[in-house]
């Protein structure tokens, strides 16, 4: 598609908001008051384990649930507003399921015309569109197969086609993905982004997988038992996480409580058992909390000898390595410290092996880039 | 959509529609399956304890009656003796044909569906031309053999073995197609299991295999058990005194006491072997889950039993199929039947009978009406009620369920008493309907209920809710989504019970013998009539190959069009 088509579906995107959603099956409450706010063209992903409410919302948004209180908008269009609610088929949107929900009885263009033909258009017209979808998806020869006579990976591009074929308003995405194989799996996520910002579209992405959350969104929201916990860009969720389950939940963590925690300046500092103090200087660090839970990356801690000066104004802690895990890109550590012995933490760097299993080690890890967590 | 405000009033109209529209289709299949299904049971259950007041004596009369003892007992011992047998013959071939080389596969094969496929009384018309006590080919080739003096016997086909005998094939049939998928779908690594640890093959399949076939056996021989119950043709025609036939004669003397006590514990048998062949397929149906995968069919190699095997096959497809049905083809083409095989004998005549008769074209014109709208309304109102079950959040879905298979339990001759009873009395005399082809009508809506409710069950199953959602969410609104989506999905069901319920419909004899009037005359009560009265032997073997060959056209036509449909899998024939 060309430069200015892309600006043209620029100025056309629309911006979606979310005001105090809720949704509650008799006594059960699948979402509990989210508030959500996605600039037009921008991608949001809703991430989450299972049961958090992520896919009740998104359905919510596409009108197939009836929310319990709350609102959304559409650019300067009310989808719902308490229990009144705009019809799925009024709300201009795309949408692609996880089972990607095509139709056994029609050929593929059928399936991505389908949008299209409710919109009144013209058979010629119709045919158009579907080509140049099939085209911008790579299916082009495909268009008079059956699903069934498709592959996995090819029924999932269909499925994205007939999403945009009609040129909606908002995408929604449904865990696309999970039904596909690691190496397809990555590289439809690629596709998609490169998609979603060509066209412009604001798209809403609900994920379990923090790497597709990462990959693919301009923002991320957390969502936990019915609540968006945090929200942000990509590197802001995953450099400052702001509370134990979501550091946990997106990237791995090394979680470790500090006592003693007091202000000193800048930062938070505390004691890990008979440790050396440890300075957060990233996150929440307003107050000071007692104990106080931090937050460190095992890419952002560095192996070195035991014994090894160590730089003013770094953290260290001492211990021994329990195991050592050669993975190619990366080495794992498994490092028990001498401070606190039931901790073990958790260490990724480059090769070469830095130390063996059994061998004593310094850490080290920079006091910005360790994070103080709200709980 | 350009409105850039919220429009209140039209999506809280369609809401309120969509709700409609579900609520309509709860109340249409609640009013379908309340008269069709819960009033005639209902009258059944009442009329049986109400007699100026609520009192057992009906029951008592009927437990001191020895002409009904000798019904129930003789239901008994038909049903047990041929579910037994059904399982000894059925059993071993089923597992011949899925899991050894014997031959005549083929001829098996066909001796079952047909079997399946045939109206109750053929059979018996077959088994009474050749073991008829006095002009019987058999007895006459017996006789004429061992030089044995008389005019009758040896064999005997008017005799509770006789019926037996000639009901077979149908339970044989039952068994067969219940265990040959489980055969087919056993896991063979079980049997090598058992022959890795040194037990001989055919040990093998009697500790490992056999077992494991349990809840298939049981499910077949229930059906039989249930379906032996039930028929009303063959003892008519072979005169022993089972229920139907008592049902029957008591409300030919007007006697609906004991009709209604009898109807109970016909019901009351089937509820009970069909309420345990549920139980039975519903432990198969969680084992075949659990192993997920299909394992190719593999054979095993029973040395000599082979051979058996293959005998035994020969020999049942020869006596079930060949013979009888030769029996009736021969004694369609004769002149007479008394001058038996010689060259001058042979004639079309009896078809042209068949073909011109009025009162033959009368009640064929009948039975095709009565099969259309009956296969019609069955299957529209099959894929209804099996949406409100399966996608309409309402209360009493249960209840639904239940009631649209309970006609399985319910003999043909004991829901015609019941609709009798209905529409003879206030307020659905006011109808008017008794005695024309209307209460025809009603019984065989209300005896194939099931199988189309059954078949739009596995076929919405089938239909993923996200394929309707996503028709929504691309710009179709519910009636579009329903036209576009969900009716083209549904349609091969709908076609398919459609001629399932035809072929069903057209032969139909236990209800349709009892509320025919005297101008409503069906194909099998024409036929019965010609039978037994002064049309001759002849131009009813004539009549009742017509029918048969009607019949299996369309039946071919059935299975062609299930297996391009990609049906075959999870539709049941009953």
């Amino acid at each position: 598609m060309a430069p200015q088509d892309r600006a043209h579906h620029k100025g056309q995107a629309h911006d979606l908001h979310l005001l105090g959603l809720e949704k509650t099956y008799g006594n059960y409450h699948a979402v509990r008051g989210i508030d959500l706010h996605v600039p037009a063209g921008h991608m949001v992903s809703l991430i989450g384990s299972s049961g958090c409410g992520k896919t009740t919302t998104l359905r919510m948004i596409a009108g197939l649930e009836t929310p319990s209180a709350g609102s959304i908008r559409s650019g300067d269009i009310v989808l719902s507003e308490g229990r009144q609610m705009l019809p799925p088929e009024a709300r201009d949107m795309g949408m692609v399921f996880q089972t990607y929900a095509l139709w056994p009885h029609m050929t593929v263009a059928q399936n991505v015309g389908y949008g299209l033909a409710q919109k009144k258009l013209g058979k010629a017209e119709i045919a158009d569109k579907v080509r140049q979808v099939l085209d911008i998806v790579n299916l082009p020869s495909h268009a008079e197969r059956y699903p069934s006579q498709l592959s996995g990976g090819q029924q999932q591009r269909v499925a994205l086609a007939r999403a945009i074929a009609s040129e909606p308003r908002t995408l929604l995405f449904d865990e696309p993905l999970s039904n596909l194989d690691a190496v397809l799996r990555e590289q439809m996520r690629f596709e998609i982004r490169s998609l979603q910002q060509r066209l412009g579209i604001t798209a809403i992405y609900v994920t379990h997988s923090q790497e597709e959350a990462l990959a693919l969104s301009d923002s991320i929201a957390v969502m936990r038992e019915g609540r968006i916990v945090q929200s942000g860009d990509p590197t802001t969720i995953y450099s400052l996480p702001e509370t134990e389950f979501v550091a946990a939940f997106i990237g791995l963590a090394n979680i470790l409580t500090l006592s003693g925690a007091s202000r000193d300046g800048q930062s938070l500092v505390g004691r890990l058992g008979t440790s050396q103090p440890i300075r957060a200087a990233a996150g929440a660090i307003e107050t000071a909390r007692d104990p106080l839970k931090i937050c460190v990356r095992p890419v952002e801690i560095t192996v070195l000898g035991a014994g090894a000066a160590i730089a003013p104004g770094m953290n260290s802690l001492t211990g021994t390595v329990r195991d050592t895990i050669f993975t190619g890109g990366l080495v794992d550590y498994f490092v028990r410290l001498d401070a606190a012995p039931e901790i073990e933490l958790r260490v990724q760097s480059t090769p070469p092996i830095r130390a063996r299993k059994g061998e004593p080690v310094t850490l080290v890890f920079d006091p910005s880039r360790t994070v103080a967590l709200r709980d | 959509m350009t409105t850039g405000t919220l429009r209140t009033d039209p999506p809280a109209r369609s809401q309120r529609f969509a709700v409609n529209w579900g609520w309509l289709a709860w109340f249409v299949s609640i009013l379908w399956l309340f008269f069709l299904v819960a009033l005639p049971v209902g009258v059944i259950v009442i009329s049986s304890v109400f007699d100026e007041g609520v009192s057992l004596d009906h029951y008592a009369a009927f437990f001191t009656s020895s002409a009904l003892l000798t019904a129930t007992l003789n239901s008994l011992l038909v049903a047990v003796g041929i579910a037994g047998l059904s399982l000894l013959i059925g059993g071993p071939l089923a597992f011949g044909v899925a899991r050894t080389e014997m031959r005549f596969k083929g001829l098996v094969r066909a001796t079952m569906i047909i079997a399946l496929i045939s109206p109750e009384f053929l059979l018996a018309m077959g088994y009474i031309l050749l073991a008829g006590p006095n002009v019987g080919y058999f007895n006459v080739l017996i006789r004429g053999a061992f030089g044995i003096e008389g005019a009758s016997g040896p064999l005997n086909v008017f005799s509770l073995g006789g019926l037996i005998l000639t009901a077979l094939p149908n339970g044989v049939a039952f068994v067969f197609l219940a265990l040959v998928p489980a055969f087919t779908n056993m896991d063979p690594a079980l049997e090598e299991a058992a022959r890795v640890r040194g037990a001989s093959a055919l040990r093998a399949v009697r500790d490992i295999t056999l077992p494991l076939m349990r809840p298939a056996m049981l499910s077949g021989a229930l059906l039989a058990f249930a379906t032996s119950l039930a028929m009303f043709g063959p003892p008519q025609m072979l005169g022993i005194n089972v229920l139907t036939v008592a049902i029957r004669d008591a409300l030919v003397r007007l006697n609906f006491a004991t009709a209604s006590v009898a109807a109970m514990v016909l019901i009351g048998l089937s509820l009970i072997a069909l309420f345990i062949q549920r139980w039975a397929v519903r432990h198969v149906e969680r084992y075949r889950t659990l192993g997920g995968k299909s394992f190719g069919a593999r054979t095993i190699d029973l040395g000599w039993g082979t051979h058996l095997l293959t005998a035994l096959g020969l020999v049942y497809g020869v006596v079930s199929l060949v013979i009888p049905y030769g029996a009736m083809t021969a004694a369609s083409l004769m002149k007479s039947i008394g001058n038996g095989f010689s060259g001058d004998n042979w004639t079309l005549d009896n078809y042209r009978v068949v073909f011109t008769d009025p009162g033959i074209l009368k009640a064929a014109t009948l039975s095709l009406t009565l099969a259309t709208t009956s296969a019609t309304l069955v299957a529209v109102m099959g894929v209804v009620v099996a949406y409100v079950i399966l996608r309409v959040k309402a209360r009493g879905r249960a209840l639904l369920d239940y009631l649209a298979i309970l006609p399985l339990a319910i003999p043909g001759t004991a829901l015609a008493f019941a609709l009798i009873v209905v529409y003879l009395n206030w307020p659905m005399n006011m109808l008017g309907i008794y005695g024309t082809p209307t209460i025809l009508l009603v019984a065989y809506l209300a005896r194939f209920i099931p199988l189309g409710v059954r078949n739009s069950q596995t076929t919405l199953l089938q239909i993923a809710p996200e394929l309707e959602e996503a028709s929504r969410v691309f710009g179709a609104s519910e009636l579009k989504t329903l036209l576009r989506i969900t009716a083209p999905l549904i349609l091969p069901a709908i076609v398919y019970t459609w001629l399932l319920v035809f072929i069903m419909a057209i032969p139909e004899l236990s209800a349709s013998v009892i509320l025919r009037g005297f101008g409503t005359q069906t194909l099998s009560t024409a036929l019965l009539g010609i039978w037994s009265g002064n049309g001759g032997l002849a131009v009813a073997s004539a009549f009742g190959m017509s029918i048969f060959i009607v019949v299996g056209v369309l039946f071919g036509l059935a299975a062609w069009f299930a297996r391009r449909s990609g049906l075959l899998r999870g539709v049941q024939l009953a």
